[in-house]
């Protein structure tokens, strides 16, 4: 990591530290701050968008464990979000367990759940290993669908109580949002710790060449499993967390599409990096919810033109987004974020 | 002048003049209203699998509005002002809009949504944010137990009844005995479970026998293997409750020498004319099953008044091309503007509350919307929440939908 002049470390753990100068510390106390102060100040909407950008954030660090590290690619992010919503949701309502036993049982539950999808990527990859994890999109939902008598079916869903915490039910926009915050906290560091780990590098060099990290000792079959596994943790903690945001479960709430713009959102951030995984989620759904305001807006400016067609605009828009990042800045925004750094850092030299 | 600079120049005079032709076009002022503005909110999916049915229905919505702001002068002299948007037939995108709209000032007096998922996870919002929701008809759970939502369709189940009850009337049991029936459907969330119940309740009524049904997927290409394993059970009647698959299904069946031997149903929700018109003249004697009436009857008041806006607002069309969903999204700003406007009445403007709007929307009985659909009828509990229990058959002539049926009145099946 590039730091300004002066800036040196004296032992592997400072040059380990996420965060290191005073400055580091600083802007990360005043994003916790901004965090802690901003729902009193923001509306409900906000406040809802936030939680929403927060659970997908997790999901999509899981992805990014496994498809951005590890180059294991899938398209099932959204299912086994389902997954873990619905194992959540059955273990609390069925079984009666409380919240903080039944998350992360429903996160490694979830996990499992990835592994059996990711067996296949022991002996494939690529489109072909894509086309396997389609199918845990089409096999989870179904089981959804069709384990009525559990999951409520297509028809009655299930309904998930609001979760109580010492004595409190987080029943209020404010309280599932610090709820659901403190988690996207505690999984982006978790997710940012796995990556700068002996996992995390395993996982880059068999992302990088995967015979040399084979013939370098890494156990491959070992190694993808994990990842599936960890992708599916992350993906069941953000379904547990949906959950508990939406009360109400639906197969219909964890559609292939969700799982391809995932993939999207991580195009756009940045593969391979924890804050691209932010920054993808955040760019997405800021943009979407812009469109969604402002199309009415556009449309009645210039009622000769169908309404239908500004509200085609967020379509056209995101598949633009994806094919200019593709072109122009493949490494996503985060590469775009590293640069800026780098430059001030180093201002006023150019390198 | 050189050339390049000459041709930015034009370039430049081009786009002020569009966007100069287009802003030209906005309306003028929305002329006097009173003081206080009526909110009513309506998201149904304008892109993705649905767009053709959310666009149709969001133009309805529309289109009614707009028509009582600059036709009727509002809701009692004061004016609607009508929040859309396009929810992507996405959860997230549906509570992100609900959450922006039911801050507004003044509390919209309804938001309509038109995707059932979403409505079971605003059910308890809008019971808490007392906050109307009418829609088509899509699951039981949505109306029980009793909450703000309200129904202006009826629903797959119903649709199945209305069939039942139409064979009853046309079918000689007699001599034929009992019509035996096969089923296509969509292993989907849509419908599916009350499309059973509806059998079910058939099936004990002793109105037909269901022998066979196949699952087709969303937007099939070739049903040609599930017709085959209908037929292979000699069917009279072949109903589809799929979006789309009715023009494949008849196209498959006149490859396989089948159409003339068995008799297709559409099911409520496959009766679009796009799909008419795709099927071509294999929908020729088609039945399809319709809660509402069809935009050919302008023999009716309400028909003729929206045909009529529809070409005022949308011209140069001249044809309201999916009429199906374009009466679901005029019928739901109706029935809103109606249960708004006997709440005013009532408690006037400055007093009125959503509480009364939903009183109004109660005490609506025999409301006759011109013949748009059988005179509504809401009310108390689960079952009033029904506004409209009456389906009947239309057959396709030369084209397009006849009516074949009087209205059947439709019982409410809670189903499992």
């Amino acid at each position: 990591m590039i730091q300004h002049s002066g800036i040196y470390s004296t032992s592997y753990k400072e040059d380990m530290a996420i965060f290191r100068t005073i400055p580091h510390w600083s802007w990360f106390i005043a994003f916790l701050i901004a965090l802690i102060v901003f729902p009193f100040v923001a509306t409900a909407h906000i406040l809802n968008l936030l939680c929403i950008i927060g659970i997908t954030v997790v999901a999509v660090h899981g992805l990014n464990l496994l498809t951005g590290l590890c180059g294991q690619i899938s398209v099932g992010q959204a299912a086994f979000m389902g997954f873990g919503a619905y194992s959540y949701g059955l273990l609390v309502t069925k079984l009666g367990l409380p919240f903080w036993v039944a998350l992360p049982l429903a996160a490694v539950l979830t996990g499992f759940s990835g592994v059996i999808f990711g067996l296949p990527a022991v002996r494939v990859k690529g489109f072909y290993l894509l086309v396997t994890t389609l199918g845990a999109q089409f096999i989870i939902i179904w089981l959804i669908i069709h384990l009525r008598g559990l999951t409520g079916g297509m028809i009655w869903g299930l309904s998930v109580a609001n979760v109580r915490l010492f004595g409190y039910a987080l029943d209020t926009d404010i309280k599932k949002y610090f709820f659901i915050m403190a988690f996207v906290v505690l999984m982006t560091f978790l997710a940012k710790s796995i990556s700068r780990s002996r996992l995390g590098r395993a996982f880059i060099a068999i992302r990088d060449n995967d015979l040399a990290a084979e013939v370098m000792g890494i156990n491959l079959f070992y190694y993808k499993l994990i990842a599936f596994f960890t992708c599916s943790v992350f993906a069941g903690v953000a379904g547990s967390l949906w959950a508990l945001f939406i009360n109400h479960l639906h197969p219909d709430q964890f559609v292939l599409m969700d799982s391809i713009w995932y993939l999207g959102m991580l195009i756009v951030g940045g593969m391979g990096s924890t804050m691209g995984a932010i920054f993808g989620t955040v760019f997405f759904k800021v943009l979407s919810e812009l469109i969604v305001i402002y199309s009415p807006v556009i449309a009645d400016l210039f009622p000769a033109v169908e309404s239908g067609i500004f509200a085609s605009l967020g379509h056209l828009i995101f598949a633009i987004v994806i094919l200019l990042f593709l072109i122009f800045e493949p490494r996503g925004i985060n590469h775009r974020w590293e640069i800026l750094k780098a430059s001030y850092r180093l201002h006023p030299f150019a390198y | 002048m050189n050339r390049r600079l000459l041709g930015k120049v034009c370039f430049a005079c081009l786009c002020v003049a569009l966007v100069f032709v287009l802003v030209s076009t906005v309306p003028a002022g929305a002329g006097t209203f009173k003081e206080g503005i009526i909110h009513i909110g309506t998201m149904t999916g304008m892109t993705g699998a649905y767009a053709g049915l959310g666009t149709w229905q969001m133009w309805g919505a529309m289109d009614r509005i707009k028509y009582q702001n600059e036709q009727l002068g509002g809701i009692e002299g004061h004016e609607i002002v009508h929040l859309w948007g396009d929810m992507k037939t996405d959860v997230p995108t549906c509570i992100s809009l609900y959450k922006r709209w039911s801050k507004e000032k003044p509390k919209p007096v309804e938001i309509s949504v038109g995707h059932s998922s979403a409505i079971h996870a605003l059910k308890a919002d809008f019971g808490r944010d007392q906050i109307l929701s009418v829609t088509w008809n899509w699951n039981v759970p949505q109306i029980v137990p009793p909450g703000w939502l309200y129904w202006i369709q009826p629903g797959y189940a119903d649709s199945m009844v209305a069939f039942g009850r139409w064979l009853k009337e046309n079918w000689d049991y007699s001599k034929k005995g009992l019509p035996k029936v096969g089923y296509l459907r969509w292993d989907h969330p849509y419908g599916f479970s009350q499309a059973v119940v509806g059998n079910k309740y058939c099936e004990e009524q002793g109105l037909f026998k269901k022998v066979g049904e196949e699952i087709v997927p969303m937007g099939a290409l070739d049903v040609t293997t599930q017709l085959t394993r209908l037929a292979a059970k000699e069917p009279d009647f072949i109903v589809t409750s799929v979006l789309t698959t009715m023009s494949v299904a008849l196209k498959n069946a006149k490859k396989m020498g089948i159409l003339d031997k068995v008799q297709f149903i559409a099911a409520i929700y496959d009766t679009g004319k796009p799909y008419v018109k795709a099927a071509g003249e294999t929908s020729e004697g088609l039945l399809g099953v319709f809660g509402c009436a069809l935009t050919n009857e302008t023999n009716l008041t309400g028909i003729k008044t929206m045909t009529e806006v529809f070409k005022g607002y949308h011209a140069p069309k001249t044809e309201i091309e999916d009429e199906f969903s374009y009466i679901v999204g005029w019928l739901i700003s109706d029935t809103t503007i109606e249960a708004t406007k006997r709440a005013i009445q009532k408690v006037g403007y400055e007093d009125m509350t959503n509480k009364d709007v939903k009183a109004a929307m109660e005490g609506i009985e025999n409301y006759d919307n011109g013949g748009i659909t059988h005179p509504l009828s809401f009310g108390q509990g689960s079952e009033g929440r029904r506004g409209n229990k009456h389906a009947r058959m239309c057959r396709v002539e030369n084209g397009s939908w006849k009516v074949v049926s009087p209205w059947y009145q439709v019982p409410f099946l809670k189903g499992e």
